[in-house]
């Protein structure tokens, strides 16, 4: 299997502005096509475990970020993103030009892949079972998936949590956590030496930079499991970690509301998300310190059938 | 919800055309209604889901669902209220009265 790492940086930046890179993450294939050596410069950095698939494949995605002609591209550069040929977002500025590729690739998944039940949360796996943390921005869950993910649990995602629609089991699509304002230093200094991409300041996010995702999870991306938990993180300044167990039926409407395509699917999600809350306890989770977080989800066990 | 209902006859109640009442619990207390007519999810409690599957069965008046839920008159007004609130998630339908209720 050739790889992003296996690639050297001319036939990278080579394939990205000719035929495009086709690079598969989790259940997806992307066809990412730029010149933008920004771009370049992330992939490289923190896309080097992923598969590369022959040009001229399927794709399900079909990115282009370029920059826009005319004289601003002089005095104040910036980047236009399309896929499949229609500009998915304004133009931002050239600096942002990776995270945009990255959110306009959580914008095709999240509005595209209507075979899955697609839920806002991240999602990491311990010995086949799955935690699943939906939460709103600012409630601290891409922090907490950064460090479990370097504390014994594999990451799925930190964004979307896939659910298969026929049988509830949850599907990788392991990619670079997206990191924010103080996180990015929490992070720095939390984990033995982190590969980050280089932080972006003044996006609609605040600064922004991305994780490299661990290479065991990008590797076992194809390891599909069950959810065990569903556990809503919040994080509160001083605040004990404190885990509280909440009704089945009330975690299911939780985790619907943070979903992309709840509505949209009907009730094929309906069922899929029971399917999934069946094997699932529920509980609210606060906290305020990332070891004892750690600590709080090493101890989680499973429901007893 | 009589008060909405000024005609000498008080409403007969009958589940909305086409509902398929598709319905989880895991607790038997909490369930999960999925309105196949809105694409809502609704959180009701276990009277709601038995008045949703009795009407399913038969329309049915305020005095027959009552004797359901094991209900005295002076609580009407709870009922009426469930009523009112499961006309307003378009899962019940008022009709005029007919000989079930």
């Amino acid at each position: 299997m050739l790889t992003v790492a296996a690639l050297t940086r001319s036939a990278l930046e080579r394939a990205l502005a000719g035929p495009g890179l086709d690079l598969q993450t989790g259940p997806f294939v992307t066809r990412l096509r730029t010149d933008i050596s920004l771009i370049a410069d992330g992939v490289a950095l923190l896309y080097g475990a992923y598969a590369v698939l022959p040009p001229g494949g399927f794709a399900d995605f079909h990115l282009h970020l370029f920059r826009p002609r005319g004289l601003r591209r002089w005095y104040r550069p910036q980047v236009l993103l399309e896929s499949d040929g229609h500009q998915l977002f304004e133009p931002l500025p050239l600096s942002q030009a990776f995270p945009m590729f990255e959110w306009g690739l959580n914008w095709c998944v999240s509005n595209a892949a209507h075979s899955y039940l697609i839920i806002h949360a991240a999602v990491l796996e311990k010995d086949g079972r799955a935690v699943i943390l939906p939460a709103p921005p600012g409630s601290g869950k891409s922090t907490l998936c950064a460090a479990l993910a370097h504390r014994g649990w594999r990451l799925l995602s930190d964004e979307l949590t896939l659910v298969r629609l026929d049988d509830s089991g949850i599907v990788p699509m392991p990619r670079p956590v997206s990191l924010k304002n103080a996180s990015i230093t929490l992070m720095r200094d939390y984990l033995d030496q982190p590969v980050l991409s280089r932080g972006v300041v003044d996006t609609v996010k605040g600064t922004v930079a991305h994780l490299m995702a661990p290479a065991d999870s990008v590797v076992r991306s194809a390891e599909t499991t069950r959810a065990a938990w569903v556990v809503f993180p919040r994080y509160v300044a001083d605040a004990p970690p404190t885990l509280t167990p909440i009704a089945k039926a009330r975690g299911h409407m939780r985790v619907a509301e943070n979903a992309f395509n709840y509505s949209t699917i009907g009730e094929p999600a309906f069922r899929a998300l029971a399917g999934l809350i069946d094997d699932a306890s529920c509980y609210e989770f606060s906290y305020s310190s990332l070891d004892d977080a750690v600590a709080v989800f090493a101890q989680l066990t499973p429901e007893q059938p | 919800m009589a008060a909405h209902w000024p005609g000498a006859h008080p409403p007969c109640w009958k589940l909305m055309a086409g509902q398929s009442l598709c319905f989880r619990t895991w607790d038997e207390e909490e369930f999960l209604l999925y309105n196949n007519l809105s694409g809502d999810t609704h959180l009701i409690d276990a009277d709601a889901i038995d008045v949703l599957l009795s009407l399913q069965q038969q329309p049915a008046g305020a005095e027959a669902l009552l004797a359901l839920l094991e209900m005295d008159s002076a609580d009407r007004h709870l009922l009426d209220g469930m009523l009112e609130q499961l006309c307003a998630l378009s899962l019940i339908e008022a009709e005029s009265a007919t000989a079930a209720c």
